[in-house]
């Protein structure tokens, strides 16, 4: 037998045998998305944050919970995890996955990672109905995109369309990969874009967390 | 490096056998890359590549005034088995991803020993991460990550 064919055997059999519970796709956007909050986090962390990882009713988890489609902050079916990023002297802020946020329109928009003021987050948990938090309270916004195939344009610009409605003081377009028209059409918006975040692309990820500290810095700055 | 019969073979074979293990919400993302082929833009005067693509493969553009035309050429067999395989070593990447969340939501508390995605509505668990799993999964991805490294070295 020809070692090309061998070696499809061989892929075929490691490919039955895999012990991963990865069951769904819709897993892999999650996954992606956490990922980015924890880059967040890191960034909080360089910047002078304390940082503490929470569940809905836990303040000191041993297992943490995220969604895998985009909740209501004030939803308590699941023990949803989040952190609470503190810096000395100024407003405390929360960082979720995942969460729904009120735009200009009053539309609800699914903000893949969210970073919002605490006290605005428990003025929707203090409400009696289901309240998405105002954009307006949102310091730093983030639209994760991971892909296996090409970005379309059309992602782009259906990033442009949420932050024309969003008033969040500063949005990011990430991807695991790349695409010159829609980073051509963002650059051109003077949009914040970063291709290429995945674990060991140093270059991308050490231009990145920059990025994110730079939002709080400003954050810091307003509110001392 | 192997045939276009073997690639054919190949393809169709691991095509299968994705589609019947864990992986198989992946086919629907790989047949859309290859759906896609190659789109081309080229020049009209180019006329000496109309004829080389065949008048079945020439699309014009519907504004006269432009001088750029698309041209649909299809995926190879070894490209679409190439394609296969890049989808594959994404997979691999998603182990990695896995791994670097946990160390990283570790290290901001270290009493944190797994990680569950669940489903709202029907409180089910959809995909459960510890190190005990990711330790097991990256043994069977290392063998695997060789095997495809080997095989696109091939083709």
């Amino acid at each position: 037998m020809a070692i090309s064919q061998s070696l499809l055997d061989e892929i075929g059999k490691e490919i039955n045998n895999m012990p991963s519970n990865l069951t769904a796709s819709s897993t892999i956007d999650n996954l992606y998305e956490v990922y980015l909050f924890t880059l967040v986090l890191k960034a909080a962390h360089k910047e002078g944050a304390t940082v503490r990882l929470l569940n809905m009713n836990n303040t000191n988890p041993t297992t943490l919970y995220f969604r895998t489609s985009p909740g209501f902050i004030t939803s308590n079916r699941q023990n949803y995890s989040f952190a609470e990023i503190a810096f000395p002297s100024v407003p405390i802020l929360e960082a979720h996955v995942s969460i729904r946020v009120s735009g200009h329109s009053h539309v609800l928009h699914e903000c893949d990672i969210c970073i919002l003021l605490k006290s605005e987050a428990d003025l929707c948990r203090g409400s009696s109905d289901r309240v998405a938090p105002r954009s307006s309270k949102v310091i730093l916004n983030i639209e994760a995109k991971f892909y296996t195939t090409s970005l379309s344009l059309d992602l782009g610009r259906s990033f442009l369309g949420l932050t024309a409605d969003l008033s969040a003081k500063n949005s990011f377009f990430i991807t695991n990969t790349m695409s010159v028209s829609v980073e051509k059409l963002l650059s051109h918006k003077s949009k914040s874009w970063e291709h290429n975040i995945k674990p060991g692309n140093n270059t991308e990820i050490d231009r990145l967390i920059p990025a994110f500290q730079n939002a709080f810095k400003e954050f810091k700055a307003k509110n001392s | 490096m192997i045939s276009d019969n073997d690639a054919r073979q190949g393809y169709f074979r691991l095509l299968d056998i994705i589609s019947k293990s864990r992986l198989y919400w992946i086919i629907p993302q790989i047949q859309e890359e290859i759906s896609k082929g190659k789109v081309i833009l080229k020049s009209i005067k180019d006329i000496p590549l109309i004829d080389y693509f065949g008048a079945s493969n020439y699309e014009s553009s519907k504004n006269s005034s432009k001088e750029k035309v698309s041209i649909s050429e299809a995926y190879s067999d070894k490209e679409q088995l190439k394609v296969l395989l890049i989808a594959l070593e994404e997979i691999i990447e998603i182990h990695s991803i896995r791994t670097e969340i946990l160390a990283s939501l570790k290290n901001i508390n270290p009493r944190i020993t797994s990680i569950q995605f669940m489903q709202e509505e029907t409180n089910t668990t959809i995909d459960f991460i510890t190190d005990n799993i990711l330790q097991e999964e990256a043994g069977a991805f290392s063998i695997l990550s060789n095997t495809i490294k080997q095989l696109k070295e091939q083709i």
